[in-house]
């Protein structure tokens, strides 16, 4: 099956190639390198114990138009070379897909990535990619996901139509691996509830803006993204950091979100919300919602200061999916400098109002030349306790990264 | 109609000139002249190309197309793309104006994909990091000002008549402009800019006019020079194209995502 998905993307990959040997092509991309080092040791000793970890990632990108814009074909091919866990060195197909534009609709086929959301602290209602996690632990990096998708504009907003014909495994860290919960996850053998990867999924979206307020409802149908974690019972065998996995179980689900955002002076308001169906024993409901303020040329200079606040809540219960954001607040703060290299700062700190264990998030950037950028990033998991662990889920999935604060630099090249 | 009532004022206003004229009429009917000759491009397209120098002398540059489309009884809508710098490319933000109303603006961030709302109070900020404040290349509406005409002066070699303009909408980082315009194209040649204490902020100077299907000037050159930080922006305008056939689909938010 995943031999199919990959002979299609190469073949697929060839006759690109080929039509680009005929005509111009516009080439952009990045490469970039990043050096991150674990203030602590991990918390198991299976887990690797270098201080610095260097990797390495590389993403062209393959543009062609013609008719006038009219059609393009995008490649972006990505990969990345970790030094510290395997499963961190992968490789994917971001992007490889036709687009045509027509005159109020627009038609995209091939492996193609879809952003639906709102809000800073959780990327909730997202659901058309998978999500690259051992790229970044936020949910951010998403893998490519094949799809036909139609759009269409009316004067009552825009509706998409996607048909989503392959389903893609979430990556997770391997045993030696960091930033992995407390046992490993399998992620090369899921187990699926009586379907496979190839079962298509559907989903279907209207957005419109009102005024200040840009408004979208959308559902989907098909594979969920997200895996619960199963601990299967070897016969006896206890739990234990050598042998023991946590097995990805997918099941069919069906979600329906609302997103939200709106701009009033210095306020813009933020809110994603869901009802889900298919994991778990019962219907849930989950929501992120808050506010950015800010404060524009602070400290007499063109510096602007946001101040974020959401406040984060999930309904599912404990054999759905594990998520630290049952009932969590975040706060943040973003620093916009304003100055000819583009300098940027963003804090924020997610706490669960319950088990008062958070995670803390910097990120920074600043432009070195045209085609240079440097980056910070650093997470801090702060009041998260180890686990009594016995049987299945862990009581807070964060345990196995508690001893995982890490600082980052990563050196970005453009081409 | 309203381009023909804004002519017949327009005509009368300047043929009276000097006869039971306020300066702040005479401001007006000037400006309202320069409005007139702007209106009626339906769409427009050109490449930007920005360069900061700061008082090192020190340079970066910026390179982004721009397309505008005219809407009729509501500020104009427009879309900038950025080329470079690298780490920007493809970046994009659509902008709505709404004269005195407060104005839609998105930003989209093509690595994510994702369009975001941003706030449009910021008039008085930092564009990319220039001279120019968003403010300054906001479109201009002639409400968004009150005028006043101060006198007529020849600046270099062009006759002008010098106004004075005062932010009528909120949030402005400017207490007062004073503008030179030509009186030959009825285009401005030179701007300057009044902080919040009324103290000389920066300066705008604009040069290499080119008329464009035979009846829009546009400057291909606009110097901002800020007095204060002695830091300066040079904006060069090129390859102007007029009437694309843009339609408002083109500056919706949804055709940000299929934007490059």
């Amino acid at each position: 099956m995943r031999f199919r998905y990959v002979a299609n993307c190469i073949i697929a990959t060839l006759a690109t190639f080929f039509s680009a040997v005929l005509s111009a092509v516009e080439i952009s991309g990045h490469g970039l390198l990043d050096f991150r080092l674990y203030t602590q040791s991990p918390s198991y000793a299976v887990q690797n114990d270098n201080t610095l970890n260097p990797s390495i990632m590389l993403q062209p990108e393959f543009r062609r138009e013609w008719n006038s814009g009219s059609d393009r074909i995008t490649f972006i091919p990505f990969g990345r070379v970790d030094s510290q866990d395997k499963n961190r060195t992968h490789f994917d197909i971001r992007e490889l897909n036709w687009l045509h534009l027509g005159r109020n609709w627009d038609l995209r086929v091939g492996v193609g990535k879809i952003f639906w959301g709102a809000t800073e602290s959780r990327h909730l209602i997202d659901v058309i990619n998978q999500v690259d996690l051992v790229e970044n632990l936020n949910g951010q990096e998403k893998l490519g996901q094949p799809m036909v998708n139609l759009n269409y504009s009316t004067d009552y907003g825009n509706f998409s139509l996607f048909y989503l014909p392959y389903f893609r495994d979430r990556t997770f860290p391997a045993r030696s691996g960091r930033l992995r919960f407390e046992l490993p996850v399998d992620s090369k053998d899921p187990l699926f509830d009586g379907f496979d990867r190839w079962h298509p999924s559907f989903a279907g979206r209207w957005n419109h803006t009102f005024g200040l307020w840009d408004i979208g409802l959308s559902h989907f149908w098909g594979v969920g993204r997200e895996p619960s974690l199963r601990f299967l019972d070897e016969g006896g065998v206890l739990p234990n950091q050598n042998t023991s996995v946590l097995t990805p179980f997918y099941e069919l689900i069906h979600q329906t979100s609302i997103d939200i955002q709106g701009a009033v002076d210095n306020w813009l308001w933020k809110l994603e919300a869901l009802t889900r169906s298919g994991q778990g024993e019962n219907r849930f409901a989950a929501v992120v919602a808050g506010f950015e303020y800010t404060f524009y040329g602070v400290l007499n200079s063109g510096t602007d200061m946001g101040v974020m606040l959401e406040y984060l809540y999930d309904g599912r219960d404990r054999t759905a999916p594990p998520t630290p954001f049952n009932n969590d607040l975040f706060f943040g703060i973003r620093l916009n400098f304003n100055d000819a290299p583009d300098t940027q700062l963003v804090v924020g700190n997610t706490i669960d109002l319950e088990t008062r264990a958070s995670i803390f998030r910097l990120n920074a950037s600043r432009r070195l030349q045209e085609k240079w950028k440097i980056e910070a990033e650093s997470t801090l998991f702060l009041n998260v306790t180890a686990n009594d662990f016995t049987r299945g889920q862990s009581k807070d999935i964060l345990t196995g990264m508690r001893n995982d604060d890490y600082v980052q630099i990563r050196i970005i090249r453009f081409f | 109609m309203k381009n023909i009532i804004l002519i017949i004022v327009s005509v009368l206003l300047i043929s009276i000139d000097g006869f039971a004229q306020t300066p702040e009429e005479k401001g007006y009917a000037i400006q309202a002249e320069v409005n007139r000759r702007d209106n009626g491009f339906v769409d427009s397209m050109h490449e930007a190309y920005m360069t900061l120098r700061n008082a090192r002398g020190e340079e970066s540059t910026r390179l982004f197309m721009v397309k505008t489309l005219e809407v009729e009884g509501d500020g104009d809508k427009e879309i900038g793309v950025f080329q470079s710098p690298a780490d920007v490319r493809g970046t994009a933000v659509l902008t709505h104006s709404h004269g005195l109303e407060p104005d839609d603006q998105w930003l989209y961030l093509p690595s994510l994909k994702r369009v975001k709302r941003i706030s449009t109070v910021n008039k008085s900020g930092p564009f990319v990091g220039s001279e120019f404040a968003f403010e300054d290349i906001a479109s201009w509406e002639l409400e968004k000002y009150t005028y006043k005409y101060l006198r007529d002066e020849m600046l270099g070699e062009y006759d002008t008549f010098v106004v004075e303009n005062i932010p009528a909408y909120e949030y402005s980082g400017y207490t007062r402009q004073v503008e030179w315009i030509d009186k030959t194209i009825y285009q401005p040649r030179r701007i300057d800019f009044y902080d919040r204490k009324n103290e000389l902020l920066k300066t705008l100077i604009f040069s290499d006019y080119e008329l464009h299907i035979d009846r829009f000037w546009k400057a291909g050159k606009l110097v901002m020079t800020n007095h204060q930080n002695g830091k300066s922006t040079e904006l060069l305008r090129k390859n102007y194209k007029f009437r694309n056939g843009f339609s408002d689909r083109d500056f919706s938010v949804d055709a940000l995502r299929n934007i490059r």
